[in-house]
């Protein structure tokens, strides 16, 4: 078992292995794995440490520093300035993601063959058996009752009474405490990160994990790679260390966010029309709903409640959402005297959320020192679905019994009453009067039929180049719909499953 | 104001009321120096920058040509409302993210979190394996 973490200054790092994976997220992590499995000696390079559940931060202040990417300083580039949330640790956006798994709908396999020439039933059936393997490994299941919470618990039963779809979340987290910390990453040990369940794996069957080492560049050997190379940085002070240089006899597989991947391959001079195209998204907004009674959100699983009713037409999804209070006293609107007042308030509140099934696209290219640049703008018939979504969500707030909504949208009122809700449906199309992250991160090197549609083929090899193979959401030139985790895994195994044939 | 100008305005920004302590009883220095030695320099840039804009500011909240430290105290608290609010983009995007660092501040201290019945949180070690 080998494990080198940061290393200072000196003679660089070498190592050699079957495979090398970039990332250790749900698709590193889900491809490492299934090729160690396969007899494959694996080297996972991991741009952030490793970080087991004593190490986890318990504020925001503390995650944003040690477990999110750039302490999401990482915006959109457009109309309005969105952040863009991503984990950059060992177990990747697993450790701070809400655990949720959903398994991929079938028409998204449709829309892939149609729209782009691959996917169809017969990938579909291939993902679907992994995600069934998936469910057992990491003991996907629904939240307990108890430990649900009360924002949960209120949404659940108002889907109920309104008639509307609506269900406890299924995520990969074994017998829930409910302490509401998976944004922190879970102390308790019950979310099944990747850096709990898949990374030691790879480990354990003679794999290496390199931590607090980005890599900068893929080395290639004609249209042949062969390796990829770096240099550590110390998680803490920012030093740089040595320089790392890891070889592949059989293939670099790249899984390092729909950001980074495509970034990555720029960096390293790949060719092709489509690299850092078809990036897309699930923008989201959240709205407050004030009750009378105890919420207290630090209790229950951080997400517990979903409804997929809109989720086709006219496409968006809801869900709950806990958040600590750091982040609440950034969201709610004002300063001052009257900030304060309504930070009170902290314990009756419930946060529900809005996620659009945005159809815009963008971009992602290589910028400065290595960091994407994202240019995305929500077109107006996104931010009107948006905007409906924000509505469906105040409203399943009032038949929950909110005495009133805040939805911190520019030029609408602070609170607003159920008599007042057309402020909300009138509210400006504009994204930047709308607090929105982009969390659902699709695309950037987008799987097709040929060159001219897709950077990857339907097995996520690079047109033009050998042994280079992405493995994450950015080979999918769609979004969901649905939570991607369960997608990107699935899809992770199966590259994991074709790259064992091809070495055979 | 003799205050460092990011104390100085996230104490107006999150101040003490009646019955919650703001940041004014916090100790914001401490938090700054960690922030300033922790975070990325854009981030640390942002929040200076949007800290002496929120200071040069009232001739846009207020349409008084005066810096936020020579108001009396409702006029800053009520810049301090309308700049969070204010139509010009970039400027409350400035403002969001003094407010939301100022947050981070805020909500893990101890005394704040026992006055809303939340449990402390355990320090941010910052580990990892080595």
């Amino acid at each position: 078992m080998t494990h080198i973490a940061f290393q200072k200054k000196g003679a660089p790092v070498e190592v050699e292995a079957d495979f090398i994976v970039v990332g250790s997220g749900a698709g590193g992590g889900a491809v490492a794995s299934g090729l160690a499995r396969g007899g494959a000696k694996v080297a996972v390079v991991e741009a952030g440490p490793w970080r087991d559940p004593e190490h986890y931060p318990s504020s925001m202040y503390g995650t944003m520093r040690d477990m999110f990417d750039d302490w999401t300083s990482l915006m959109t580039f457009g109309r309005a300035l969105w952040p863009v949330l991503q984990g950059r640790v060992v177990g990747g956006t697993t450790t701070i993601n809400s655990a949720i798994v959903v398994r991929t709908p079938a028409d998204i396999f449709q829309s892939w063959e149609k729209n782009y020439g691959f996917g169809g039933e017969a990938l579909a059936e291939k993902v679907w058996a992994h995600q069934d393997q998936l469910e057992k490994e990491l003991y996907v299941q629904e939240t307990a009752p108890d430990k649900m919470g009360r924002s949960n618990e209120l949404a659940l039963i108002t889907s109920q009474k309104r008639g509307v779809e609506g269900h406890v979340i299924r995520r990969n987290v074994k017998d829930c405490e409910g302490s509401g910390q998976c944004l922190q990453g879970c102390k308790k040990e019950r979310k099944q990160s990747t850096n709990l369940k898949m990374i030691p794996e790879v480990m354990e069957r003679g794999g290496m994990v390199l931590s607090c080492a980005p890599v900068h560049k893929i080395m290639l050997k004609g249209n042949r790679a062969v390796g990829v190379t770096g240099r550590f940085v110390h998680p803490q002070t920012k030093e740089k260390g040595a320089k790392f240089v890891v070889r592949a006899k059989h293939g670099v597989v790249v899984a390092a966010s729909c950001t980074h991947s495509p970034a990555l391959l720029q960096r390293s001079g790949i060719k092709g029309r489509m690299l850092g195209q078809l990036f897309r998204a699930h923008p989201g907004s959240a709205i407050l709903g004030l009750y009378d009674d105890d919420i207290n959100m630090p209790f229950g699983a951080t997400q517990g409640w979903s409804s997929l009713e809109y989720r086709n037409t006219p496409g968006f999804k809801l869900e709950t959402l806990n958040m600590p209070l750091e982040l609440i006293a950034g969201r709610i609107s004002g300063g001052g005297m009257r900030l304060m007042d309504r930070l009170k308030n902290y314990r009756r509140l419930a946060l529900w959320v809005v996620a659009c099934r945005a159809d815009s696209i963008g971009t992602v290219s290589n910028g400065p020192f290595g960091k994407p640049i994202v240019k995305y703008t929500m077109n107006q018939t996104d931010m009107a679905k948006l905007r409906d979504g924000a509505v469906e969500v105040a409203k399943h707030h009032f038949a929950a019994g909110a005495k009133a909504v805040m939805p911190g949208v520019l030029g609408v009122p602070y609170e607003l009453h159920e008599k007042d809700l057309h402020h909300l449906e009138n509210a400006s199309l504009d994204p930047r009067a709308w607090t929105s992250i982009l969390t659902h991160l699709f695309g950037g090197c987008p799987m097709g039929a040929n060159p001219d549609v897709g950077l990857c083929d339907e097995r996520g090899r690079v047109f033009g180049y050998e042994g280079l193979v992405v493995a994450d959401a950015s080979v999918m030139p769609t979004n969901l719909g649905v939570n991607p985790q369960h997608t990107i895994m699935g899809l992770a195994r199966q590259r994991a499953a074709e790259l064992l044939e091809d070495i055979s | 104001m003799s205050l460092s100008p990011t104390v100085y305005v996230m104490r107006l920004i999150l101040p003490s009321v009646d019955g919650l302590k703001g940041l004014d009883q916090v100790d914001v220095k401490g938090f700054l120096k960690d922030f300033n030695r922790e975070a990325p320099l854009p981030m640390r840039l942002t929040v200076l920058l949007g800290s002496w804009a929120f200071i040069l500011s009232p001739i846009v909240t207020l349409k008084i040509p005066l810096p936020v430290f020579l108001l009396s105290k409702k006029l800053q608290d009520e810049h301090c409302y309308r700049i969070a609010l204010t139509r010009v983009y970039l400027l409350r995007q400035l403002m969001f993210a003094v407010k939301a660092v100022a947050g981070f501040c805020w909500g893990k201290c101890p005394e704040v979190r026992a006055q809303l019945d939340l449990k402390p949180y355990a320090p941010d070690t910052g580990g990892f394996r080595q």
